[in-house]
């Protein structure tokens, strides 16, 4: 009796969800909105076959994360759905996050995904780690949430849907749900995840046209911010003892003001150039920000300011081929967007 | 001629114009400078390094789940690591072919096997072969402590304490620490290096930051450094016909200035920085501050008349610096010498004898001393200037 009790509630709190999701609209943030069954199958099992993936999902789900956020067409956001996977994706035709590949890079390292469902250390992964990734020991290997993976609770959990639990559904949600333990990184996400930015940003455009994300970046190590998050794996690439704390660095710097007299920046305030930063800026080479809600604070270098998160057509999930960027080139994006002074 | 002072004072025009941020310096910039590069010397040599970011950084000492050192400014290498070589060569292209816009040149100082044409500042190669040839700089692989020498020669005093030897006394730096060609090149330790522009005004004379060759005179004033005018291939082809693209060196005389030639941006005094006891008339005048010296003076112009008025055509071999450079920017400019006195314009420098890094004679001479014979028909070494010795 107990649990016809407790299914009954189950059901209603979904229904009660559905309702709301229908009548808050198509709400632009991390909170998805549209038919339950979309996303959900109550007992994956329809016209005597499994619905969605082979399996089961948790959270009565069609699919995995990647399989719902996989798309068969070329469009990277469909009705609302951001896709992370998908057909004829490029630099120029994907979201922020980027696109997982199946290898294939521009330079033919083909180590230009995050790879799901590895279980090795990643690159700068330090020997003594401080933080939760577990893949390398524990035999869950990289996935896309929880303890050995980037979204949703890191502390312990090991299962996706357990890790976000709540982050769909969440209007005030963190920013893509993504945590340092448990602390929210900051950050704003925009609507579109940056899809009409990416398309239409060219190597040099003026002041900003098309929404974009803020990221956070912060000098505090205490701040949860992108580059600490991406920190928890790769640590030798984000610790200022792996990295130094003053110039010349022994490997490039996160999280660190980015210095006056460079080009991208004011040069007495430190916030991003009324003319300088533009698009091609926020699509190659972006700034975080304090705070990571607005563009009115000093630009700082962030891991994301070279790197998708994801995935991307280029060597080392960069926003722009590395091999590409040549010193008195006269380029003016990527390293060069930023380190005006080698253009 | 003509052209070629246009082109620069052109150059020098819009390059200043546009030095402010903008949009259109980018696009404009860009284009005419473009223009002018086209127009110009085709490969004109300048410090400011140019090619792949790839070509000498990397972002984090880690490729492919391989880590590698890490080095300042993401140098993929430290110092000597770039600028060596495991052939004869001297000038090296990384990333590319010469003149591609993506490749790197690379003045080579250290070669594996004895360099076919070593550059102006000499080549480590031959300190390995003999302590006497060279500076031992340690971090150099196979560069070890001297053992004639425990500090730095002409070192007069050491007052400054124990903290000033690593550097004034010794180059006991190793890969990545501040005393081994940081001691020299000590404005690489600064926060603008190899990509600033070390020919500002566009004439060629480099005369502030970074300096000459990164040559910091003082590293309490950070404003004072070495002046001179860089030869487009660091005179490489130095053997070559017709061959006049000499470095040129600032040089100040002591005589009508300070005696003791104290950061005056001139190439002597750089070198006074370890070797203060041989430079200036102070410690070689024997107190007349004139002949006979006691030491062979530095810092001091080519009496005028006598000996000396016969050393009137430039000798690489006994370069003279120049207290005005700004009669220099052309190569064909620096084909003449002109002893006119002690307080002359050109002056007899350290480099006069010496090369920086190391040669195939004792002492980082630029000849052998002990094959330079009075009065018996030799030539070179010493006799350049001392022709009344021939």
């Amino acid at each position: 009796m107990r649990h016809i009790r407790n299914l009954m509630l189950v059901i209603m709190i979904i229904s009660i969800s559905c309702l709301v999701i229908a009548t808050t609209g198509n709400i632009a943030m991390a909170s998805v909105s549209g038919v339950c069954s979309n996303c959900h199958t109550m007992h994956d099992s329809q016209n005597n076959a499994n619905v969605g993936g082979t399996g089961q999902f948790p959270a009565l789900l069609n699919d995995s994360c990647i399989g719902c956020h996989t798309t068969s067409g070329s469009d990277p956001f469909v009705n609302g759905t951001p896709y992370v996977k998908g057909s004829s994706f490029s630099n120029d035709n994907c979201l922020a996050g980027g696109y997982f590949t199946d290898g294939g890079d521009t330079s033919g390292h083909g180590n230009n995904s995050h790879t799901l469902g590895v279980n090795i250390p990643p690159a700068g992964y330090p020997t003594t780690p401080t933080f939760d990734y577990k893949g390398d020991d524990s035999g869950n290997s990289f996935s896309c949430a929880g303890a050995t993976g980037c979204h949703g609770n890191e502390t312990s959990i090991n299962n996706d849907a357990q890790a976000i639990k709540g982050g769909h559904h969440n209007t005030s949600a963190t920013y893509r749900m993504l945590y340092v333990g448990t602390i929210p990184v900051a950050g704003t996400g925009c609507t579109d995840y940056e899809e009409d930015l990416i398309k239409n940003a060219a190597t040099d455009t003026s002041t900003s046209t098309y929404a974009h994300n803020i990221y956070s970046a912060s000098t505090n190590d205490t701040s949860a911010t992108i580059s600490k998050l991406c920190g928890k794996c790769h640590g030798n690439f984000h610790a200022k003892s792996q990295t130094g704390l003053t110039s010349p660095f022994t490997r490039h710097p996160t999280d660190i003001n980015i210095p006056l007299d460079w080009e991208i920046v004011d040069d007495t305030t430190g916030k991003p150039h009324a003319t300088y930063y533009t698009d091609s800026d926020r699509k190659y080479n972006p700034l975080g920000f304090a705070g990571g809600t607005s563009e009115d604070a000093v630009g700082r270098a962030t891991c994301l300011s070279c790197h998708r998160a994801h995935g991307s057509a280029e060597n080392d999930i960069l926003r722009f081929a590395y091999i590409t960027q040549t010193a008195g080139g006269g380029a003016t994006y990527g390293c060069l967007g930023c380190h005006s002074k080698q253009r | 001629m003509a052209f070629d002072l246009l082109v620069r004072g052109v150059f020098s025009q819009i390059h200043n114009r546009f030095r402010a941020k903008s949009t259109v310096r980018r696009s404009v910039g860009i284009v005419l400078s473009l223009f002018l590069f086209l127009c110009y010397h085709p490969f004109h040599s300048k410090a400011k390094v140019t090619g792949l970011c790839s070509n000498c950084h990397t972002m984090h000492a880690s490729q492919d789940g391989v880590t590698s050192p890490t080095n300042p400014a993401l140098t993929k290498v430290d110092c000597i690591g770039c600028h060596s070589s495991t052939d004869t060569e001297t000038i090296k292209y990384i990333g590319g072919n010469p003149g591609d816009p993506e490749t790197s040149r690379v003045p080579i100082v250290n070669n594996v096997p004895e360099p076919s044409n070593p550059l102006a500042g000499g080549n480590f190669y031959y300190v390995k072969q003999n302590q006497t040839f060279g500076h031992n700089v340690i971090g150099i692989p196979d560069v070890n402590q001297d053992t004639l020498l425990p500090s730095a020669p002409g070192r007069p005093s050491t007052s400054g304490g124990t903290g000033c030897e690593p550097c004034h006394g010794k180059l006991q730096g190793g890969p990545g620490e501040d005393c081994g060609c940081k001691s020299c090149h000590l404005y690489v330790i600064e926060n603008k290096r190899h990509h600033t522009n070390d020919d500002p005004d566009n004439n060629k004379i480099v005369e502030g930051p970074p300096w000459y060759r990164f040559l910091e005179q003082n590293h309490n004033y950070p404003d004072i450094g070495v002046h001179g005018i860089e030869s487009s291939d660091w005179e490489k082809g130095i053997n070559n016909t017709g061959y006049n693209d000499y470095n040129q060196y600032k040089g100040v005389d002591a005589i009508g200035s300070d005696p003791a030639g104290m950061n005056d941006n001139s190439m002597s005094d750089f070198c006074a920085g370890c070797h203060q006891g041989f430079h200036g008339i102070n410690f070689t005048g024997g107190g007349t501050n004139s002949s006979p010296w006691f030491r062979h003076p530095a810092h001091i112009g080519l009496p005028s008349g006598g000996e000396f008025a016969n050393y009137a055509i430039y000798d690489p071999n006994a370069p003279v610096a120049r207290k005005n450079l700004t009669n220099y920017t052309t190569p064909a400019s620096r084909t003449t010498v002109s002893a006119s006195g002690y307080t002359g314009n050109d002056q007899v420098m350290c480099l006069s004898c010496h090369r920086a890094h190391a040669s195939p004679y004792p002492d980082i001479l630029r000849w052998d001393y002990s094959a330079i014979e009075a009065n018996n028909g030799k030539t070179g070494g010493c006799l350049i200037c001392h022709t009344g010795k021939k």
